[in-house]
C-alpha cells in the first residue's frame, strides 16, 4: 500500500506530523494496513471483558426511576414521605432536590449547538417515560416499592405529537419559558427549536434554466440505535471526595465536563470511567438523564449507586433517530445537468432540542454535497413534540436526507429518460470540488480524496448493472436493481479536538494515552496500529489506555466519524514527537544530528548503519547509561477545519412478488472509499454493520407513538431488527484513495454505509415493478398498494 | 435483581402430582421450557403465585405410534418433532411447521405443549395441528380426556384447558397429503401461517381441512376454502379459487393488525399463503422428501 | 435429587467447577450467575429475545438463561463461554476464528454467539452457511451484521474437522 507520489508538495509548512506517513510508510510499516487482531479481542471472546455492570455491586444501592405516564404535564407536587420512610430507602429525589440550572444533554463540547432546555429532573415533563423522581435503595424490590409509594400530583397538559400540528398557533407550547443558548431562528413559542436557510447561487434562476422540474416528498420513521448493552451507570464518591461515574458513554471527557457543570463541581472532582461498552451508534454521545440522576443519587447518599435501564426503558426513552419529512425540488436540463436543487426538511425533535439543529443541518448538507449544483437551497426546521427526544444516531440526519435525495435523483433521471447511473455520473462530485458545508462552519471544503466515481464503477461492475438482473423463473416475480451514492464526514470541522500522549517504557514498549470512545468499532486498536507503525513495532508492544478521564488528555470522543481521522492524527503526531525525542537523544549519545538518525522496524538506526533495538535504547535511557536518566514522552494534538469525506456506492438487487407485494433483498453491494484502510477487517466490519443497520431501517424497524405520545412498543420482541437468516448476499469492496491529511492516508468509515441501503432498495423496487415507496420502512403492504394503484 | 418469577417453585416427577398441585390453586401455573410462559410472566400478563415445573416428567417426552396416528408427548421439542420420521411421512404439515420455528433456542427448547396452551398468533405449530385434525390429550382431577382440536382454540389466549389440567400429549392422525407455509417476520416468528390437509380419491378432493394462524389472534379454520375444495379436481384453478375464497365472509378490518400487516394486506397474505399451502399439500407424498 | 420449595442456594457444575450459588426468590439463572460474578453471561434484554444470556445447560443444550428459574437448575451442568478455554487456558478454535475474522466488535453479544456456534458444531460438524445463519437466528448483533461471525464459525468448523481427521481425535 505505497502512497502515491505527491505532485503538490510545495513550500507550505506542514503541521508537524500530519499525514507524513507518506514519508516513512511503505515497506517498513508493520501494523497499519493489516487486519490486526483487536487489542481488546481476547477479553471479548473469552467473556473476560468487563462492561459497566460487570463489577460486584452487592453493596451498591439500586437506582430506580419513576417515569411520567403523561406526555405533557406540570408536576404540581411530589409526595415522597411514604417512600422515604420505607426501610432500605436511602434517597428519593424530585425536581426540588436537583440543581435549577438548565443545560443540554447534547454531546458536544460546551456550549454545544442545542438549547439549554432541560434539568436533571424537570418540573414539567414532556414525554411519556420522562423521569419524575429517582430512588436509591438497598434492593431493587425496595426501590420498586418506594416508586409505588411516591405520589405525584400532575397537572395534565394538552399534548402534540405531530410536528406540523405543533407549529400551529393552537398547539400547546412545550418550552414556554425562555432558555439559554437558543439555536438559529429559535421560536419555542411555536415549538420551533431552530429554523435554517442556506442558499448558494440563485435558486430561482436555477429553476428557470431547467428543462424539467421534479418534486418529491420522502418520509423517514423513528428508529433507534439499539446497542446490545442498555444504558448503565454506577456512580460513587471516592476517598478523595471525588464523584466517579463508571458508565456507558462514547464521550468520556464531555460527560465529565457536563456532570461537573451541572453539579457545580470542579472538573478535577469528577472522573468518568468508560469500560468496555456494548455498542454506541450515537446513543451514548449524550450525557443522558440517567447519568445525571445517578450522579445526583451518589451525591445525595454518599454511597455507590447503580442505575441500569431495562431494555424496555431503553426502547422507550433513549434518544432516537429523528423522524423527518424531506421535500425536494430539482431542476434539470435535458442533457442531465442538475441546475437547481431545493431540499426542505421538517425534523421532529421530540421533547428536548438535543442535536436538533446539527442533525437537521447534516440531513441536507451531506447528501446534497454529492452533487455540486451551482444553485442550491436548503431550508429546514426542527420542531418540539411530546415524544421521546431525537438525538444522535449513526448517519446523523444523513440517512433521512440520503433516502430523500437518492430516491429523488432516480425520479429526476426517469423524468428526462436518463439512466440513474448515468445521471449520477454526470453530476457527481470530483476531486478538488467543494462539499456543501453549513454556512457558519469554518471548514475548508475542497476535497482532496474523492473516490465516489470509482466506487460507483466498481459497484456497478460487481452487480452487473449493465446486464440488469436475471429474470425470475415465475411470472409473478420481478427483479430490479437500485443504486445510491452517499457521503459522510471525518469529524466536525473546527470542533473536534484530540490530544494524545505516548510514553516509551523502559523496555521499549509504548503506552498510548488517548480518550477515544471505543464502543466496539476498534478505535483503540487503530490508535495502537498507528503508534506501532511509526516505530515499526508489533502491535503487541503497544498498550492503549482510553478508559479513564484521569489518565487521558482531552478527546471529544466518538461521534461524527471523528476517531480515525482526528484522534488518529493526534496519535500519529504524538508518535512522531516521541520518535523525534528518541532521535534527539540518540544524536546526543552519538554526537551527531537528529536528522541523521532513523527510527524504523523497532530499531534506532545510526548514520554508520549500525542500530540498536528500541528496547535496548529505552533501557539505556532509563538507566542513564550514556548520560543522565531520561523518561521519554511524546505528545500531539489535532484540531482542524478539514473534514475529508468518505464515500459509498451501494447497489441493491430485489425480487418482488407482484401478487403479495412481498419482496426480498437478494444482494447488497457496498463499495466504500474511506481513504487508506488502516485495518481492513475492521473496515469491512464497519461497512457491513452499517449497511445492515441501514437495511433494518429500510425494511422493518419502527418506533411508533400513539396520539397520546405513548410508545407502542412493548419490548424488544416488537422491535424488528435484521437477524442472521435474513441477510441478503452482502459484498463489500474497499476502494482505496489516499487522503493526504489523514493518518497514513485514512479517512473515517463509521457511518457512510448506513446511508445508502434505503434509497438503493427503494430504487430497486421501483426498477422491478414501477412502484416508488417514499415512506420508510418499505413494506410489502406499501408495495402491494402501489401495485394496485398502478392497475 | 427483582423477583421476576413467582417466589414459589416446585418440580414434580409425575403427572398425578402436577394435577394435585393445580387442583384448587388458580394461581398456580405449569411450566416446562419456559419459552412460552416466562415472557408472559416478565410482562406481567400472567401473575401466578407458584410455578410447577413438569420438565422432569420423561414420560411426557417422545413420539410413538397408535392406530394410524402419531402420539407426541407434550414436552417434545419442535426440533425433535421436525426430525421424527412418522411426523415427516404422515403428518407432513406439522414437520414443516415445527421446522419453521425461526428462533434457534426456541426451536430446540420450546415444546409442543407450550405452543398449544399459549397459542400465540405468531406460533407455527397451531395451524398445522388444526389442519391435521389433532386431538389434545389432557390430564385433570377427573382423569384423562381428549379434546378435538376443533374445540381447542377458543379465542385470544384461550383454549379448552381448565385451570386444574395439563396437556400430556398430542395425537395426530395420519394425513396422506398435508403442507405448511408461513410468511416470516424479521423477529423469526410467523406473520401468518397456513396449513392444509387433503384427502383425495385420485385427484378428486374428498375432504379438506385448512387452517390459518395470524389472521385472527388465535388459529382458525377456513371453511370457505374447504367448501370450495371438496368435490373438485385438484388443480391450479381449484387451488386458486379456493384460496381466493379465504375469509370472504370476514371484514378485513377485523383481522389481526400490527406493523407486519393489517386489513386488506393481511387478507392478501392469507390468501396467497393459503394457495401455497394447498400446493404443498397437493404434492404427492414422495415429492415432499 | 433436585430439591425445591423456596431454596436459598443451588449447586451447579459450571465450566468444569463445582460452585454453590446464593439465589434470591424468583430469580432467573442469568441473574444468579451474574450476581455470583459470572459476568460473561450478559443481560441484553431480559425478555428471551437477544441471546446475550445464552448458556449450555446440561442435556438441554443451548438455552436462554433469562427464561430459566435459577432454582430449577440445582445440580445442573452449566457451560458459559468461559468454558470454551481448554485446560491450559488456550482459546477454542471458535474463539480464535472470531479474532481472526474480525467477528467481535463491541463484544456484548459474543459470549452468546460463541455458544450458539459451539452448540451447532456439537450437532453438525460440517454446517452450510444457511445452517450457521439459522443457528444464529436467536442472537441479535447490532455491530457486525453477522457476516464475519458466519465466516468465523465456518472456519472453526473446518479447523475442528481437520484436527479430528489428522490427529485421530486425540492430541
Amino acid at each position: 500500500m505505497t502512497p502515491p507520489e505527491l505532485a503538490n508538495d510545495d513550500d507550505e509548512p506542514e503541521e508537524p506530523g500530519v499525514g507524513s506517513g507518506r514519508a516513512t510508510a511503505g515497506a517498513t510499516t508493520t501494523a497499519v494496513g493489516e487486519s490486526v487482531e483487536k487489542v481488546d479481542g481476547w477479553g471479548l471472546v473469552t467473556g473476560k471483558a468487563r462492561y459497566t455492570d460487570d463489577i460486584p455491586t452487592a453493596n451498591a444501592l439500586e437506582g430506580r426511576l419513576l417515569r411520567s405516564p403523561h406526555p405533557h404535564a406540570r408536576v404540581r407536587s411530589v409526595d415522597t414521605e411514604a417512600a422515604e420512610a420505607l426501610d432500605g430507602v436511602e434517597a428519593v429525589l424530585t425536581h426540588e432536590d436537583v440543581p435549577d440550572e438548565r443545560f443540554t444533554r447534547t454531546g458536544f463540547p460546551y456550549p454545544a449547538p442545542a438549547p439549554f432546555d432541560e434539568r436533571v429532573l424537570n418540573e414539567r415533563v414532556r414525554h411519556v417515560g420522562e423521569p419524575v423522581a429517582a430512588v436509591a435503595a438497598r434492593s431493587v424490590d425496595t426501590a420498586e416499592r418506594a416508586l409505588e409509594a411516591i405520589d405525584v400530583d400532575y397537572e395534565v397538559l394538552e399534548c402534540v405529537v405531530d410536528p406540523e400540528e405543533a407549529m400551529t398557533p393552537d398547539a400547546p407550547t412545550l418550552h414556554p419559558e425562555p432558555y439559554e443558548n437558543p439555536q438559529e431562528n429559535a421560536a419555542p413559542q411555536r415549538n420551533v427549536v431552530c429554523e435554517t436557510r442556506h442558499e448558494e447561487g440563485d435558486i430561482e434562476a436555477g429553476f428557470e434554466q431547467a428543462d424539467a422540474v421534479i418534486e418529491g416528498e420522502y418520509e423517514s420513521q423513528i428508529v433507534q440505535q439499539l446497542p446490545m448493552e442498555t444504558n448503565t451507570t454506577i456512580a460513587w464518591i471516592d476517598d478523595r471526595e471525588r464523584l466517579v461515574l463508571r458508565t456507558t458513554t462514547q464521550v468520556s471527557h464531555i460527560c465529565r465536563d457536563k456532570i461537573a457543570r451541572a453539579f457545580d463541581l470542579n472538573r478535577t472532582d469528577v472522573k468518568v470511567i468508560k469500560p468496555r461498552v456494548g455498542g454506541g451508534f450515537g446513543v451514548r454521545q449524550d450525557t443522558v438523564p440517567n447519568q445525571f440522576i445517578c450522579a445526583a443519587l451518589a451525591l445525595a447518599t454518599g454511597r455507590r449507586v447503580r442505575l441500569k435501564n431495562t431494555r424496555k426503558e431503553d426502547l422507550h426513552v433513549s434518544q432516537t433517530r429523528h423522524a423527518q419529512t424531506v421535500e425536494i425540488k430539482t431542476g434539470v436540463r435535458e442533457d442531465g445537468t442538475i441546475t437547481a436543487m431545493h431540499v426542505d426538511i421538517t425534523s421532529n425533535t421530540g421533547a428536548y432540542g438535543c442535536h436538533a439543529l446539527a442533525v437537521l443541518s447534516n440531513a441536507a448538507h451531506e447528501p446534497m454535497s454529492v452533487y455540486p449544483v451551482e444553485n442550491r437551497l436548503f431550508t429546514g426546521r426542527a420542531v418540539y413534540t411530546n415524544i421521546t427526544p431525537g438525538g444522535a444516531m449513526r448517519g446523523y440526519g444523513a440517512v433521512q436526507g440520503t433516502f430523500g435525495v437518492e430516491s429523488h435523483i432516480d425520479a429526476v433521471a426517469d423524468a428526462i429518460g436518463m439512466g440513474p447511473v448515468e445521471l449520477r455520473r454526470h453530476n457527481v462530485i470530483t476531486e478538488g470540488e467543494e462539499s456543501f458545508e453549513p454556512p457558519n462552519s469554518e471548514s475548508k471544503s475542497k476535497l482532496e480524496s474523492v473516490g465516489v466515481s470509482e466506487c460507483l464503477d466498481r459497484a456497478c461492475g460487481a452487480i452487473g448493472w449493465s446486464d440488469g438482473p436475471d429474470r425470475p423463473n415465475e411470472d409473478r416475480y420481478e427483479r430490479g436493481y437500485g443504486v445510491a451514492l452517499s457521503m459522510a464526514k471525518s469529524g466536525v470541522p473546527n470542533s473536534e479536538y484530540s490530544r494524545c500522549s505516548i510514553t516509551l517504557e523502559d523496555d521499549g514498549t509504548l503506552t498510548v494515552r488517548i480518550g477515544v470512545g471505543d464502543t466496539g468499532q476498534g478505535s483503540e486498536t487503530v490508535m495502537g496500529q498507528i503508534a506501532a507503525s511509526v516505530f515499526g513495532l508489533d502491535i503487541g508492544s503497544v498498550h492503549v489506555k482510553a478508559d479513564d478521564t484521569d489518565a487521558t488528555p482531552w478527546d471529544n470522543g466518538a461521534y461524527a466519524s471523528s476517531t480515525t481521522y482526528i484522534s488518529g492524527n493526534a496519535t500519529e503526531k504524538a508518535a512522531r514527537d516521541l520518535a523525534e525525542t528518541v532521535r534527539e537523544l540518540a544524536a546526543e549519545w552519538h554526537d551527531t544530528d537528529p536528522g541523521a538518525i532513523e527510527v524504523a522496524d523497532g530499531d534506532v538506526v545510526f548514520p554508520d548503519g549500525t542500530s540498536t533495538s528500541l528496547e535496548s535504547f529505552a533501557a539505556e535511557a532509563f538507566e542513564g547509561v550514556r548520560g543522565p536518566k531520561r523518561r521519554l514522552i511524546g505528545t500531539g494534538e489535532h484540531f482542524t477545519a478539514l473534514s475529508p469525506k468518505p464515500f459509498a456506492a451501494q447497489l441493491a438487487e430485489v425480487e418482488v412478488d407482484t401478487e403479495t407485494g412481498e419482496f426480498e433483498v437478494l444482494r447488497l453491494v457496498n463499495s466504500v472509499d474511506c481513504g487508506q484502510a488502516l485495518n481492513p477487517a475492521n473496515v469491512r466490519g464497519q461497512i457491513i454493520g452499517g449497511a445492515i443497520m441501514g437495511l433494518g431501517q429500510t425494511l422493518s424497524e419502527t418506533l411508533s407513538f400513539d396520539e397520546d405520545g405513548t410508545p407502542e412498543i412493548r419490548g424488544l420482541r416488537d422491535y424488528e431488527v435484521i437477524h442472521a437468516p435474513d441477510l441478503p448476499d452482502i459484498e463489500t469492496e474497499i476502494v482505496e484513495t489516499y487522503e493526504p491529511t489523514g493518518p497514513y492516508g485514512a479517512k473515517s468509515v463509521g457511518e457512510v454505509s448506513v446511508l445508502g441501503p434505503s434509497p438503493a432498495v427503494a430504487n430497486a423496487v421501483n426498477d422491478a415493478v414501477g412502484v416508488r415507496i417514499t415512506e420508510l420502512p418499505i413494506t410489502a403492504a406499501k408495495v402491494r398498494d402501489g401495485l394496485e394503484e398502478g392497475r | 435483581m427483582s423477583s421476576q418469577l413467582p417466589v414459589e417453585y416446585h418440580e414434580v416427577e409425575s403427572v398425578e402430582r402436577a394435577v394435585e398441585m393445580l387442583v384448587g390453586e388458580p394461581e398456580t401455573r405449569i411450566v416446562a421450557s419456559g419459552y412460552s410462559l416466562v415472557p408472559l410472566l416478565k410482562d406481567g400478563i400472567e401473575t401466578p403465585d407458584r410455578l410447577v415445573d413438569i420438565s422432569g416428567i420423561d414420560t411426557l417426552r417422545g413420539i410413538s405410534r397408535e392406530n394410524g396416528a402419531t402420539v407426541i408427548g407434550a414436552l417434545t421439542t419442535h426440533v425433535r418433532i421436525a426430525a421424527a420420521t412418522p411426523v415427516r411421512e404422515r403428518a407432513r404439515a406439522l414437520a414443516e411447521a415445527t421446522d419453521s420455528v425461526g428462533d434457534y433456542q426456541a426451536k430446540h427448547q420450546g415444546t409442543i405443549g407450550g405452543n398449544l396452551v399459549v397459542a400465540d398468533p405468531k406460533y407455527d405449530a397451531p395451524a398445522a395441528v388444526l389442519a391435521l385434525d389433532g386431538t389434545v390429550g389432557i390430564r385433570g382431577p377427573d382423569g384423562r380426556r381428549r379434546v378435538d382440536i376443533d374445540e381447542w382454540f377458543r379465542g385470544p389466549s384461550e383454549t379448552a384447558i381448565e385451570p386444574d389440567e395439563l396437556v400430556t400429549e398430542l395425537v395426530v392422525p395420519d394425513a396422506a397429503r398435508s403442507g405448511y407455509v408461513r410468511k416470516s417476520a424479521y423477529s423469526g416468528y410467523a406473520v401468518v401461517s397456513v396449513a392444509a390437509a387433503l384427502e383425495t380419491d385420485g385427484n378428486r378432493v374428498e375432504s379438506a381441512r385448512v387452517a390459518v394462524n395470524g389472521a385472527k389472534p388465535y388459529p382458525i379454520r377456513l371453511p370457505e376454502v374447504e367448501d370450495t375444495l371438496v368435490g373438485g379436481l385438484l388443480d391450479d384453478g381449484l387451488r386458486t379459487r379456493a384460496a381466493g375464497a379465504a375469509l370472504s365472509d370476514v371484514d378485513p378490518e377485523s383481522l389481526l393488525a400490527d406493523d407486519d400487516g393489517a386489513g386488506a394486506h393481511r387478507l392478501r397474505l392469507v390468501r396467497s399463503y393459503c394457495r401455497e399451502a394447498l400446493e404443498r399439500a397437493s404434492a404427492a407424498p414422495t415429492e415432499h422428501q | 435429587m433436585r430439591k425445591n420449595e423456596s431454596a436459598d442456594t443451588i449447586q451447579l457444575h459450571i465450566d468444569g467447577e463445582s460452585e454453590q450459588f446464593d439465589i434470591e426468590p424468583g430469580e432467573t439463572l442469568m441473574s444468579a450467575l451474574r450476581r455470583a460474578g459470572h459476568y460473561s453471561v450478559k443481560n441484553g434484554c431480559d425478555e428471551g429475545v437477544c441471546g446475550a444470556c445464552n448458556v449450555i445447560l446440561g442435556d438441554e443444550g443451548l438455552t436462554r438463561s433469562c427464561l430459566i428459574p435459577a432454582v430449577s437448575c440445582d445440580g445442573a451442568e452449566v457451560m458459559t463461554v468461559e468454558g470454551l478455554l481448554d485446560d491450559e487456558g488456550e482459546l477454542h478454535p471458535l474463539q480464535e476464528a472470531f479474532l481472526d475474522h474480525g467477528a467481535a466488535q463491541c463484544g456484548y453479544c459474543i459470549p452468546g454467539v460463541l455458544l450458539s456456534g459451539y452448540d451447532l458444531l456439537q450437532r453438525n460438524r460440517d454446517p452450510t452457511e444457511e445452517e450457521i445463519a439459522d443457528a444464529l437466528s436467536g442472537n441479535i448483533c447490532r455491530c457486525t451484521g453477522y457476516v464475519q461471525q458466519i465466516e468465523a464459525i465456518q472456519a472453526a468448523a473446518e479447523r475442528l474437522r481437520d484436527v479430528e481427521s489428522t490427529v485421530g481425535g486425540e492430541s
